[in-house]
C-alpha cells in the first residue's frame, strides 16, 4: 500500500513543478519502471535492450503529455494504454512476429523436457498476434484483473474475456500441435 | 439430447455469442474439465470438445507457471535495485565508502603505488648488485677524494717542511746579488780606486771629454 496514489503524485507534480514535484515524478517512475520493463520485454518478444529503450520513451511521453492526464482516471490504465499503443506501432513498422511464426511452424510439438516446453511456450507466445500477446502478458505476467485490462483497452470486460479466449485458443493450437 | 440441453441453457441465460466465450474463458481460467459442474460441462461441450478444453486449460496453467517462474525477471530485479539510492539519502562518508570502483582501476592504482615504493627504495639504498649504481658510487668517491682533501693536504705539509725564516732568505738573496755583480776590469774601465786620481786631474783640455769625466766622477762619489 502506497502513501500516495499514482493520481495524487501526479496532482502534486502538476501543482508545483519545483523539486518536490519532480520527486513525485521520480516516485512514479520507480513504481512503474520494473512493471513496464517486464511488459515491454514480453510484448516485444524478449528483446531486453528494446524494452529498456521503450521504457525511457514511455516516460518521456508521459512527462510531455502529463497535462492531458485526467486525474479522475486511473494512471495505471493510462500508462498501459500508452505502452500498448507503442507496441502496436512497433509491430506495424517491423512485423517482427513473422519470423517467430515461421519458427513455431517448424519446431513446436517436438519438446520433451520441462525447459524445452517452456521455450516452446515462449516461442508460441511470441508468435501470437500483437494484440493477443499483449493481452496474455497483461493477464498472466502483469497479473492485472479483467476489469483493469478493460480500462486499459477502454472496452467492456466481456470483450476482454472473449479476446482472451481466442488468444488462448490460438496459443493452445500452436503449443500443443 | 445433450445438444438440445445445451441450447436450452444458452437460451435460458439469454447469451449473445460473445458472452458464450466470456463464460467459457472464466471457466477455463478457474477449473479443469473434471472439476466442472454437470451444467457447466454441458455448456462447455456446446462450445468446444472436451480435449480442446483440456488443451486450452493446460496452456493457461503452463503460461501462468512460465511467468511466475520466469528467470528473466531477475534482470528486472537488478535494475530496480539500482533505483534504491533515490529512496534513502546516505551521508557523504558512506557514499565515499560504497562508491563503486571498477576492479581494473584498483589494480592499476596498486601497480602505480608499488612502482613508486620500489623506485624510492632503490634510489635511497645503493644496490651492490646493480652495475649502474656501483659505477656511480665509484666515480663520486674518486673525484671527491682527489679533488678535496689529499692534494691540498700534501701542499700544506710541503710548505711547512720547506718553510725558511725571512732573514736567512734575505741574506742569501743579498749574497746571490753580490755574487752576481759584474767586476770591472780596472785596466780598461774606471774603478773606485781611480776616483781620487780623476778628481785631481786637470780638467782643461777637450771640453767634451772633460765634462763627461767630471760627471762620471761625481756619480761615483
Amino acid at each position: 500500500m502506497h502513501l500516495f496514489s499514482d493520481e495524487q503524485l501526479i496532482e502534486i507534480y502538476l501543482k508545483n513543478m519545483n523539486s518536490q514535484g519532480k520527486k513525485a515524478l521520480d516516485y512514479l517512475y520507480i513504481r512503474y519502471e520494473k512493471a513496464m520493463l517486464n511488459y515491454f520485454y514480453f510484448a516485444l518478444q524478449n528483446d531486453y535492450d528494446k524494452a529498456q529503450d521503450f521504457v525511457q520513451d514511455l516516460f518521456i511521453k508521459i512527462i510531455d503529455n502529463i497535462q492531458k492526464f485526467d486525474t479522475n482516471q486511473k494512471f495505471q490504465s493510462w500508462i498501459y494504454r500508452i505502452a500498448s499503443n507503442m507496441c502496436k506501432n512497433e509491430y506495424k513498422s517491423n512485423k517482427v512476429f513473422l519470423k517467430y511464426k515461421k519458427y513455431v511452424s517448424f519446431t513446436s510439438g517436438q519438446y520433451t523436457t520441462n525447459n524445452e516446453n517452456e521455450n516452446a511456450l515462449k516461442m508460441c507466445i511470441n508468435a501470437l498476434e500483437p494484440e493477443h500477446r499483449s493481452l496474455i502478458v497483461l493477464r498472466f505476467k502483469m497479473k492485472l484483473s479483467i476489469k483493469e485490462i478493460a480500462e486499459i483497452y477502454d472496452c467492456p470486460e466481456g470483450t476482454v474475456k472473449s479476446r482472451l479466449f481466442y488468444a488462448t485458443k490460438q496459443l493452445s493450437k500452436n503449443y500443443k500441435r | 439430447m445433450q445438444q438440445s440441453n445445451c441450447q436450452k441453457i444458452i437460451k435460458d441465460r439469454k447469451m449473445k455469442p460473445e458472452n458464450i466465450m466470456d463464460r467459457a474463458y472464466e471457466l477455463l481460467e478457474e477449473y479443469d474439465f473434471s472439476e466442472l459442474s454437470q451444467e457447466d460441462k454441458i455448456y462447455i461441450l456446446s462450445v468446444m470438445k472436451e480435449n480442446e478444453y483440456n488443451s486450452m486449460r493446460e496452456t493457461i496453467v503452463d503460461t501462468k507457471n512460465l511467468f511466475t517462474a520466469d528467470t528473466d525477471s531477475v534482470i528486472f530485479e537488478r535494475t530496480s535495485f539500482n533505483q534504491k539510492p533515490h529512496h534513502t539519502r546516505k551521508n557523504s562518508f558512506v557514499k565515499l565508502i560504497t562508491y563503486p570502483v571498477p576492479l581494473y582501476k584498483i589494480a592499476a592504482m596498486l601497480v602505480v603505488l608499488l612502482g613508486i615504493y620500489f623506485l624510492s627504495k632503490t634510489v635511497s639504498t645503493p644496490a651492490t648488485n646493480s652495475l649502474v649504481s656501483h659505477l656511480d658510487t665509484l666515480v663520486i668517491f674518486k673525484k671527491d677524494t682527489i679533488f678535496m682533501t689529499k692534494i691540498d693536504t700534501i701542499r700544506l705539509l710541503e710548505k711547512q717542511v720547506v718553510y725558511l725564516p725571512q732573514k736567512r732568505i734575505e741574506k742569501e738573496k743579498r749574497n746571490k746579488s753580490l755574487a752576481n755583480l759584474r767586476q770591472n776590469n780596472c785596466n780598461t774601465e774606471v774603478c773606485p780606486e781611480n776616483v781620487e786620481r780623476l778628481l785631481a786631474m786637470d780638467m782643461n783640455g777637450n771640453a767634451i771629454g772633460d765634462t763627461i769625466l767630471k760627471d762620471f766622477a761625481e756619480t761615483v762619489q
